[in-house]
């Protein structure tokens, strides 16, 4: 079975989606050292999504999908909001010591093994990897 | 949220909650930048938080902006991932860092 549930489109729910996360995760991922920056990037992945996509819109939902594989897991997100500017998630550099934002994209590549964004129709699906080593 | 735990000789802020998101930063960056106002030094004291993300970390920053240009901020007692993430993103360039309280009101002091 996979592991999949909606959340609204909250900043207050982040917190739930990411602790379902790591309890629907396997214990072989979320024991690895690795696991507490994706468990970031995976939060910045579900705010920036909040915040950006479907900002000013509370009504509309963030689904998360989960695939388990050996020594890896892939966390999927969904919206129906704006898309992302191409290229976004390409690069992104890490702003210097004093800025005030725009961390968030570069925490999400940062603590990722992977990451891929597509739009389907309108959805917005970015999926998150993590591969331990070895 | 936050408890000011002393005012001289240096103001020293306990976070109360084990985590700084996207959801809480906006009221602690207001809160914090309120007390960092017309002061040039403050501790705050991270020893209850297990997570901050982005958000955090830009209001640390807006914090440190509000002590004015002279102003330093120690941020103290962070948990290793805590700890771990403001030296990623380089924030201990900008602001002390100091494994217990009691060791940053001492830096202050010398």
């Amino acid at each position: 079975v996979t592991p999949e549930r909606t959340f609204a489109a909250r900043l207050e729910e982040v917190q739930a989606l990411a602790e379902w996360v790591r309890t629907s995760a396997n214990a072989e991922v979320t024991a690895a050292p690795e696991w507490d920056m994706f468990e970031l990037a995976v939060v910045e992945a579900a705010s920036n999504m909040i915040s950006h996509a479907l900002k000013g819109r509370p009504d509309e939902t963030v689904r998360v999908t989960l695939s388990h594989g050996t020594g890896q897991l892939s966390v999927t997100l969904e919206d129906r909001g704006e898309p992302m500017p191409a290229g976004l998630l390409d690069d992104p550099p890490l702003p210097e010591p004093l800025a005030e934002s725009g961390r968030g994209l570069w925490l999400i590549r940062q603590g990722s093994s992977e990451v891929s964004y597509a739009r389907w129709g309108d959805i917005n699906r970015l999926s998150l990897l993590l591969r331990l080593p070895g | 949220m936050i408890q000011v735990e002393q005012e001289e000789p240096v103001c020293v802020v306990v976070i109360e909650s084990p985590r700084l998101d996207a959801a809480r930063t906006p009221e602690l960056r207001s809160a914090l930048v309120s007390i960092a106002g017309g002061r040039s030094q403050l501790i705050i004291d991270l020893s209850q938080v297990d997570f901050i993300d982005s958000t955090a970390l830009g209001g640390f920053i807006s914090v440190l902006k509000a002590l004015g240009s002279d102003g330093e901020l120690a941020l103290a007692g962070a948990r290793p991932p805590v700890r771990r993430l403001l030296e990623l993103t380089r924030l201990e360039q900008v602001m002390r860092l100091h494994p217990t309280l009691d060791e940053a009101k001492a830096a202050f002091d010398t």
